[in-house]
Formats: structure tokens, C-alpha cells, sequence
């Protein structure tokens, strides 16, 4: 029951937040700088989660396509593989842990120190100033965020094959586009816009509904990486259908 | 040994590195010198075990039916549709079940310790405890290190049944694979080694988390940011740690 009363709450949050980020007065400069931070602080931890994987996906990629007799097919998997699904779940996974973590630990330190409080007494409208900025901000950077990691997947994934492994570099190049289609690109590209407004919305709601000092900001942040996580992972399950169905 | 790096980001970098290594030798000291104290050693594998299965298990059935379908329509561009359980065995139980055992645990068990223990610093309990002669580190961590080596590889199992049982559930039911083919492959593709091998990769997530975590909470900055800040540190140097040494575990055991 309580389930279902916290989606009903962050539903309404997230019809208020952009209900107001509508809304005049706007502050470009604020969203601007959120959206450089999170840029900048995500894409290392995404590099570094989706380039080992890239190596992982052709370590294991080499043992199926060995038993198919198609190891030229060996970067077509890698690409595939990545564009579709590992590059916005993995991007979705790490922006929600370094992303929404941190957004709703500084919403809930300003909550737990009364700034929030402070904002709307000074009439500055605390959704317009604090949440829409970073919401607007994750999810603009998400899908960027994820294109970046998918080359450096590509490009380790290309090390891991044919300088560790010994596979045909001329064959690794030439097939790398066969499977793909124009619909896995866009695809990715609206995943993971949906993955950074799941995370900046639930994130954002977390860290403004604080209660309990220092440790309900550590509370919030947790509840904010798992929950997101969970949400977002259910999601993609529906849109890979859609998107699959769509690709053929 | 607190020289200001404030102007050399590899130095610093360098030094946190260094001070986790000490941390750890301290903690392996009383993990593997002192006899456990089991209360608290059946507390914290309660609460990393037992409440992290629910969300384990939930993720493993969302990425499992995931990797189905992507391994159904990548595997009919050469025809091979029907055998899809290739495909599902090896991703599901060589690679994806550790992974999300270990991530999921990374995101809530260890995010839950280094936010209580950056909690404790900035109220002064771990002071406290000094004060009392008890030894934080024989108190505190020592029993989170035992639990979590006890919980991790248990649910890398779980892990790994729900990854297969929901790819089972979309191959069969929603992509029209033949039920007989796909558990035929999916058994004749898995040995007994890839879970003891999953079971490993386990054991050192466990570690990981659980060091890095405790880390964190451990050397947090005062205040309700320092806990914050010690909870983000905490979930993404772990999950970035664990995938690195997934890859080169992977390569170990199967290259």
C-alpha cells in the first residue's frame, strides 16, 4: 500500500516541478551549471564501467561466435550489444549513483539545514530554483553522456579483440555496423532520455522530502540510487520490446 | 601522513589509494586475527543478505528477460534464434548474475553502511566507542566484512536462477522458442564451474563493497554533507572497482 502512495507522491512531484520549471522566472544560468557538473562529474565513473564491459562482452563474445564458426561477426555482437542495451543501462546505472546520489544529498543537506525553508521566505520559488534545474540537467545529460561511453566501449571492446585476442583487425573493422539500424541509435537516444528524467525525478524527490538530519540525507541518497535503479530497469524491459519490434 | 595535496590531483588521488590500503590491513587484521563477534556478525548479514534479496531478485528478473530478447533478435540475423540459450547460459550465468548480485548490493547494503558510519562519525559515536576501549574497526567493520562474505556469493545463486528463469519466461513465452531446446542449451552450456566461478567473483565483490563502503563512511567529512558526499564516493568507486576486477576475473577464469 505505502508502494503505491510513494509513486502517487513523486507522480505529483514531478507534475509540480515541471509544472513550474514552465514557468517564469527562469534560470538558465543554474540549469546550465548543473548540467555542466553532472556532465563532468558522471562521465568517468560511465567511462569506467562500460569500457571493462566492452572487454568483457568480447572476452565471453569470442567463446559463442567460436561455436557458430562467425568470429568476423565478433564486432557486429560488440556494437549491437552496447547501442541497444549496455550503454544505457550501464550509463542509467552510474548516472544514478553519482548523479542522483548527489542531487539528493545537497537537496536533503539544504533541507535538513532549513535553506530550503530560507528560499521560499526570500520568495524564490524552491522548485524553480533547486529541483528543475536538476532535473532538466540529468536528463538532458544522460543521453550524451551515454553516447560517449558507447564509443569508449566500442574502442575498448576494438583493444581487448584484436590487440589482446589476436582477432582479424581488417574483419573487427569492416563488420562493426552490420547489425545496426538507425532505430537502435534514436532508441538509445530516447532510453535514455526517460532513464535521466526517472532518475533526476525520483532523485529530486528524495532529497526535498528529507526528514531526520544527517542520517535521513544519507537515507534519501540510498533510497534514491535503488528505487531509480529498480524503475528504470523495469522500464527498459518494455521499451527494448517496443524498440525491437520497431527495428524489424 | 595528512600532507596537503590540494594542488596535485594525482597525489591526492595516490594518497586515498594508500590510506584504503592501511584501512583494509587494519580491517583484515581483525577479520582474520580475532575471533567474530557473532551478534553483530548475524545483524549485518541480515541486513545485507536478506534485505538485499528482494531487489537482487527483482533486478535479475528485469536484466535477464532483457538480455533474452536482445539475444533472440541478435542471434536471428544468422538464423540461430532457437538457440538463444546459449546465449542466456553463458551472458546470464558467467557474467550478468555476479554482476547484479554484486551492483545491487553495492547500491543498497554498502550505500546503507558508509552512510551509518559516516553517521556515527559525525555524531561522535566512533569517538565514543575509542573512549570505551572498544576497537571500531573489531566492532564496526570487522562484522560488516564477515556478513557480506557470508551473503554475497549466496545471492550470486540467486542471481544467477532468476537471471535464467525470467529469460526462460520471455524465450518461451513471449518469443516462441521451444521450451525443450532452450532448457537443453541452457543445461549443457552451464557447469558446475561457471557458478563456483560466479561464487568467486562474489567473494571478492563482497570484499570490495565492503571495504570501499566502510571506507568512505569511516574518513567522512563533518556535517549532513560529509555523510552525502560519503554515500556517493561510496556507490560509484565501488561500482567502477567492481567491474574492473569483474574483467580481469573473467579473464583469469576464462580466458
Amino acid at each position: 500500500m505505502r508502494f503505491i502512495i510513494e509513486i502517487g507522491a513523486i507522480a505529483l512531484f514531478g507534475i509540480r516541478s515541471l509544472s513550474w520549471a514552465l514557468r517564469p522566472p527562469f534560470f538558465f544560468r543554474e540549469t546550465f551549471r548543473q548540467m555542466a557538473r553532472v556532465g563532468g562529474r558522471c562521465l568517468l565513473p560511465v567511462i569506467g564501467v562500460v569500457a571493462p564491459f566492452g572487454m568483457i562482452i568480447t572476452l565471453q563474445g569470442l567463446h559463442i561466435v567460436n561455436l557458430f564458426g562467425v568470429e568476423r561477426m565478433l564486432s557486429s555482437i560488440l556494437v549491437a550489444s552496447l547501442l541497444r542495451e549496455l550503454s544505457p543501462g550501464l550509463s542509467g546505472i552510474m548516472m544514478a549513483a553519482q548523479a542522483g546520489s548527489t542531487a539528493a544529498a545537497e537537496l536533503g543537506t539544504m533541507r535538513v539545514k532549513e535553506e530550503v525553508d530560507a528560499l521560499s521566505v526570500m520568495a524564490v520559488n524552491p522548485f524553480q530554483y533547486l529541483v528543475a534545474p536538476r532535473l532538466i540537467a540529468i536528463t538532458l545529460m544522460c543521453p550524451i553522456v551515454n553516447a560517449i561511453a558507447c564509443f569508449s566501449g566500442i574502442i575498448s571492446g576494438f583493444v581487448s579483440a584484436v590487440v589482446l585476442k589476436g582477432v582479424n583487425r581488417g574483419a573487427f573493422m569492416a563488420n562493426l555496423y552490420s547489425f545496426v539500424d538507425i532505430v537502435d541509435i534514436w532508441g538509445g537516444i530516447i532510453k535514455t532520455l526517460i532513464f535521466g528524467f526517472i532518475i533526476g525525478l525520483i532523485s529530486c524527490y528524495y532529497g526535498y522530502h528529507v526528514k531526520g538530519g544527517a542520517e535521513g540525507v544519507g537515507r534519501a541518497a540510498n533510497n534514491a540510487v535503488v528505487r531509480s535503479i529498480i524503475t528504470f530497469l523495469g522500464v527498459n524491459y518494455f521499451l527494448t520490446s517496443a524498440l525491437l519490434a520497431l527495428a524489424k | 601522513m595528512n600532507t596537503d595535496n590540494r594542488h596535485n590531483p594525482l597525489a591526492a588521488a595516490l594518497a586515498q589509494v594508500g590510506r584504503w590500503g592501511i584501512f583494509s590491513g587494519r580491517v583484515a587484521r581483525w577479520v582474520f586475527g580475532a575471533p567474530p563477534i557473532v551478534a553483530n556478525v548475524l545483524e549485518e548479514a541480515y541486513r545485507i543478505g536478506v534485505q538485499s534479496l528482494f531487489i537482487v531478485c527483482a533486478i535479475a528478473v528485469f536484466i535477464g528477460s532483457t538480455i533474452a530478447l536482445q539475444g533472440y533478435y541478435v542471434f536471428r540475423e544468422f538464423g540461430g534464434q532457437n538457440l538463444v540459450g546459449i546465449f542466456v547460459a553463458l551472458a546470464c550465468v558467467r557474467e550478468m548474475g555476479p554482476i547484479v548480485a554484486g551492483s545491487m548490493v553495492a547500491a543498497k547494503a554498502g550505500t546503507a553502511m558508509a552512510a551509518s558510519i559516516a553517521t556515527m562519525r559525525v555524531k561522535g559515536q566512533i569517538d565514543a566507542l575509542e573512549v570505551m576501549a572498544v576497537n571500531p574497526y573489531r566492532y564496526l567493520i570487522a562484522p560488516r566484512a564477515i556478513a557480506a562474505l557470508i551473503a554475497l556469493p549466496l545471492l550470486v545463486v540467486f542471481a544467477d536462477f532468476f537471471t535464467v528463469a525470467a529469460a526462460y519466461c520471455v524465450s518461451v513465452y513471449q518469443l516462441g522458442v521451444s521450451s525443450g531446446t532452450f532448457m537443453e542449451n541452457v543445461i549443457s552450456c552451464t557447469g558446475m564451474s561457471d557458478i563456483l566461478f560466479g561464487m568467486v567473483k562474489g567473494v571478492a565483490f563482497a570484499l570490495l563493497i565492503c571495504l570501499l563502503s566502510c571506507y568512505q563512511g569511516y574518513h567522512s567529512q563533518p556535517g549532513p554533507e560529509g555523510v552525502g558526499r560519503a554515500t556517493n564516493r561510496a556507490v560509484v568507486s565501488v561500482c567502477v572497482v567492481c567491474i574492473i576486477v569483474n574483467y580481469l576475473l573473467s579473464e583469469l577464469m576464462y580466458g
